[in-house]
């Protein structure tokens, strides 16, 4: 083969090796987006729910601003009487602490979570009680940021 | 001498003066030329040297990218089938019928392993008498269900549950809806279920 040969055949192999790379990103891109936001929901799903369902009397204006920052419609209009309002009377503080987050469906803007709690109550006099409650929460991703968006209570 | 004769010598020699005028100018320009023409060669063997690197370079990478994808969606369906198992599993183990109490026991070493089958057959006896004494058939879905995490190549699943029977599964039977953190290992490209522990 003549020597002169040699630079259009390499031009034309990088050509298409740059073609045969892009076609992996393309192929790739969809199981890594769904992986990154399994990963992302595992890690902040529940917190997320957490920190909307935690409020202490001495912060709580700033614990609900908190709460609302932190939710996407329709689950910010539906509860946004509920994150607005004061304390309850008698109640001092209300903490969820997750203690498993289970990823139901984990789209790239979009995910279903299973959320474990165990949610305690501490009253102004007297002591605290514990419930374990199971949470189904949906979140979207909005701006980079995961928002709840929905909740249902299932146990 | 005809003048016709002397205007062809001068030609002659006009010809001559440009042959020697010409071989003179490529003489002259020959190192010019030679220099050029490595020029050129260089510059396309550093081209070939730069595709070739393009080349190895998309290469390792498409390499790269085609090995992490195949990851990320083995994982993706390592965890579907996982979550779709326990939830069948479950609701299968939920699921009893006195009248046919060995087979629900069958069923139940069928779908696990580990601690969970050896407890289970340690015990099959006396789950079978349980199940035939029942007063009518159990049954039980699972509502919900979600991959944790990983624990070795086993996949770890959260999920809730409601049942006729939850003593079926070792929780309080006072309590129809149950929440459930279950092991599943893959045996023979099958997941079965081998830790149950209640979330209370």
């Amino acid at each position: 083969m003549s020597r002169r040969w040699t630079l259009p055949i390499a031009v034309c192999s990088a050509v298409l090796a740059v073609v045969l790379c892009v076609a992996a990103v393309m192929w790739r891109t969809p199981a890594a987006a769904q992986t990154r936001s399994a990963d992302e929901l595992s890690a902040q799903a529940g917190g997320i729910v957490a920190t909307v369902f935690s409020a202490s009397r001495p912060t709580w204006k700033a614990d609900r601003a908190r709460a609302r920052s932190l939710t996407a419609d329709p689950f910010a209009t539906s509860s946004s009487k509920a994150l607005s309002d004061g304390p309850p009377d008698g109640v001092q503080e209300v903490r969820w602490t997750p203690t498993d987050v289970g990823v139901v469906d984990a789209q790239p803007e979009s995910g279903e979570v299973l959320v474990v709690v165990r949610a305690t109550v501490t009253p102004m006099s007297g002591a605290a009680s514990s419930q374990v409650k199971s949470v189904q929460a949906r979140f979207v991703r909005d701006d980079g940021r995961w928002l709840l968006s929905g909740l249902d209570e299932l146990r | 001498m005809t003048s016709g004769d002397a205007r062809l010598r001068a030609a002659r020699t006009r010809y001559d003066d440009a042959v020697h005028a010409e071989r003179r100018a490529r003489v002259a320009a020959a190192p010019e030329i030679r220099a050029r023409r490595e020029r050129l060669r260089r510059a396309a063997r550093w081209g070939v040297v730069a595709c070739v690197l393009v080349i190895v370079g998309c290469l390792v990478a498409a390499a790269l990218f085609v090995w992490s994808g195949a990851r990320d969606q083995r994982r993706l369906d390592d965890d579907e089938q996982a979550r779709d198992t326990a939830s069948t599993t479950v609701a299968a183990l939920l699921t009893a019928d006195p009248a046919h109490a060995d087979a629900y026991v069958d069923r139940v070493l069928s779908l696990t392993a580990g601690a969970q089958h050896e407890r289970v057959a340690k015990a099959r006896d006396q789950l079978r008498d349980a199940v035939a004494a029942e007063p009518e058939p159990n049954t039980g879905q699972v509502l919900s269900a979600g991959v944790t995490g990983r624990s070795g190549d086993d996949v770890v699943v959260v999920l809730v549950a409601q049942a006729s029977d939850p003593s079926l599964i070792g929780a309080s039977a006072a309590d129809r809806r149950i929440t459930l953190r279950v092991t599943m290992t893959e045996r023979d490209d099958r997941w079965l279920l081998s830790r149950s522990e209640v979330v209370e």
